[in-house]
């Protein structure tokens, strides 16, 4: 079920007849049963599904973080299955921001070494990196906490932290698992409107994992997965 | 990451926990503070040891005994010309075992003898009792003797060397004596006069006089208190020791010392071991001054084995100490490793991470382990010197130099490294997904 394209422009990923299976034998487990989806360049896409569908291992796949059984993935027309670990470790780091549910800051540091820190694995230098991770933090409002320690943030400010740091090395997309998982409405609200702002205003290629249907329903496509396989793949109308 | 980073990162990380860090590095002080410790004291030893050998012995001269021939066993044939009595012990102390006497045969033979250059006797000879000339009877006092050797030079306290050619009677007393004498410096002592009672062969008592010429400070040679006698007083008094005996039984000495000389372009250690082989081929053996106190020098060795392997030990227990903090530091930061390698740091570099971890910990252990002893140790040398060793001056017991601290900081550093090897694999081989997911 390959997604048509829009153009005649190639696809920025581009899944083909991926199979994801864990473990071996009678215990082996089908994650993901012969899928195949192209996500084009400035899409906003909403995966969804139950839990245990295959939504996470759908993203994780997509994001680079872990190889297909079997079948290709194709970034910018680049087969990523023949790429080593520490060539997919740097197409994630110059690519891809990524927002998780948990925030996944590192509590000792500042907020300023936590949104530097892709720049920091990028080895980019301490000054050049301080000056972008403060020039996030103004977009997100939040460069009065700068020098403050990430575990001392609300959730909402986390969650703003991480999106900054996903922000900062201008990923081509965004990964986001459950963006608004863990917050309130209100806050939600604003984390949601944050990445939108970045999809429309930077054109930033947005792939949101997520149970909310409102959440979901901002996404210009809706990619549901249903027992390994995608069940639909529905368009906004324009 | 560039490594300037991984490096602050490394250091951040581990003051982290501060009082884990503490402890996990104390446990590897213990041994590299033992290690450093050990090596220093035993730099200390070797160095007073080469001194002495300075001092007390050309490296040109050998002392020769004639060993006798042994049965399987190990037991010595009965031999009439055999060492008995205080000429056995004499020879004993030499550490040449059971000897036979020299006779004047043997002196000739020694003579004889290629690349040998001078042959001087050396007789046992002991002495009743010392007293200042003039002093009441009640003022006499064991005194331990032996000749002077030529080219050996005592270290004074005052005075000067005996004249071994002078036909006066001089000795060279140990620096103790001046106190026992209730003289207040040693200088005092130097131009007195003593008289020394010697035994004959029969018990009768008679007394030598000699003129102290310098006053000596003790050397690690000689166990106890020695004075040091020229040829001309050793002779008068091996005559009265020896009255009555019959010629042949008076030419005995229990050791020989050999002079032996170089050739052009010959090393004096070459010269002296050919000597020693031919000595050896006629059945005598020479023995350096440094061969002499290789004894001590083993014994010293000895100690020095076991106490590093205390130190190995420690080393041991230290390192399973870091093993165990990293492998807790790798478990709880699950998480973060996962993070950093989602956004897209290398295994490898997640390994060097870790690695750096466990150095910052082996540094700090050095630090403590060595930076302290070898402050402290000027101090305890002063204690030292001042209490239990004051009859050993010159000893300088803890000597650290550059080579034993950058050599045990290394080898610390070293020790952490592999011991963090095994909890930095494990966080570069966790799985970015497995980390994330991990709650």
């Amino acid at each position: 079920m390959t997604s048509p394209h829009p153009s005649g422009e190639q696809p920025l990923i581009r899944l083909d007849d991926v199979i994801k299976r864990y473990g071996q034998g009678d215990s082996a487990f089908t994650a993901l049963n012969h899928v195949s989806v192209s996500i084009n360049k400035g899409e906003s896409v909403a995966i969804i599904g139950k839990s245990g569908a295959g939504k996470s291992t759908f993203m994780h796949l997509t994001a680079l973080l872990d190889t297909p059984t079997s079948g290709s993935i194709t970034l910018n027309g680049t087969n990523t299955t023949k790429l080593s670990a520490s060539q997919l470790a740097k197409v994630r780091n110059d690519t891809f921001g990524f927002v998780f549910q948990q925030f996944f800051l590192i509590t000792n540091g500042s907020v300023l070494d936590n949104v530097a820190l892709p720049l920091t694995i990028a080895g980019v230098n301490r000054r050049r990196r301080e000056r972008r991770a403060m020039n996030a933090l103004k977009l997100l409002g939040l460069d009065n906490k700068a020098h403050n320690k990430a575990s001392d943030l609300s959730g909402g400010q986390k969650q703003r932290v991480v999106i900054a740091r996903a922000l900062i090395n201008e990923p081509d997309v965004i990964f986001a698992d459950e963006p608004t998982g863990n917050l309130d409405s209100a806050t939600g609200q604003v984390v949601e409107d944050t990445l939108f702002s970045l999809h429309r205003d930077r054109g930033i290629t947005l792939v949101i994992v997520t149970h909310d249907p409102d959440l979901a329903a901002k996404c210009d496509r809706q990619i549901t997965i249903a027992d390994g396989r995608v069940a639909s793949d529905e368009r906004k109308a324009l | 990451m560039k490594t300037r980073d991984l490096i602050a990162t490394a250091i951040s990380n581990t003051f982290r926990n501060r009082l884990r860090t503490s402890l996990t590095a104390l446990a590897i002080a213990i041994g590299a503070f033992t290690l450093s410790l050990t090596l220093a004291v035993n730099n200390g030893l070797n160095s007073y040891i080469d001194e002495t050998i300075a001092s007390v012995g050309s490296e040109d001269t050998l002392t020769v005994t004639k060993p006798t021939e042994t049965v399987e066993d190990g037991i010595a044939k009965y031999d009439p010309d055999a060492a008995s009595g205080m000429e056995a012990g004499a020879a004993a102390m030499s550490g040449s075992g059971s000897v036979e006497l020299l006779t004047q045969d043997d002196m000739n033979t020694l003579r004889s003898i290629e690349g040998v250059s001078q042959v001087h006797t050396v007789r046992s000879v002991s002495v009743d009792y010392v007293q200042l000339q003039g002093s009441s009877d009640d003022d006499r006092w064991v005194l331990n003797i032996s000749p002077g050797i030529p080219g050996v030079s005592l270290p004074l306290a005052a005075g000067e060397q005996p004249d071994l050619n002078s036909q006066d009677h001089q000795i060279v007393l140990p620096r103790d004596y001046v106190k026992t004498f209730g003289l207040e410096n040693a200088s005092e002592l130097v131009g007195k006069t003593v008289e020394l009672g010697v035994s004959d062969p029969t018990g009768t008592m008679e007394t030598v006089t000699a003129k102290v010429v310098g006053v000596s400070d003790p050397v690690l040679t000689s166990s106890s208190a020695t004075a040091t006698l020229n040829t001309a007083l050793t002779d008068a008094i091996y005559n009265v020791s020896a009255k009555g005996l019959p010629d042949d039984q008076k030419q005995r000495w229990a050791t020989a010392s050999v002079t032996v000389e170089t050739e052009d372009g010959q090393s004096i250690e070459d010269a002296v071991s050919q000597v020693q082989q031919r000595l050896s081929d006629a059945g005598y053996r020479g023995q350096t001054i440094n061969e002499i106190l290789g004894q001590f020098r083993a014994f010293f060795d000895a100690i020095l084995i076991m106490l590093v392997a205390f130190a190995a030990i420690a080393l041991v227990a230290g390192s399973l100490g870091i093993i165990n903090t990293l492998l807790m530091s790798v478990q709880e930061r699950t998480r973060e490793i996962g993070l950093l390698k989602a956004l897209g740091l290398t295994s490898r570099r997640v390994f060097a991470l870790f690695s750096l971890e466990s150095i910052v910990i082996g540094a700090l252990s050095a630090a403590v382990g060595i930076v302290i002893p070898a402050v402290a140790a000027p101090w305890i040398n002063h204690a030292l010197s001042n209490g239990p060793l004051a009859d050993l001056p010159g000893l300088t017991l803890i000597s650290f130099s550059p080579g034993i601290i950058a050599g045990v900081a290394a080898l610390i550093i070293a020790i952490a490294f592999l011991a963090g090897t095994l909890p930095a694999a494990r966080a570069a081989g966790k799985d970015p997904i497995e980390a994330l997911r991990y709650e």
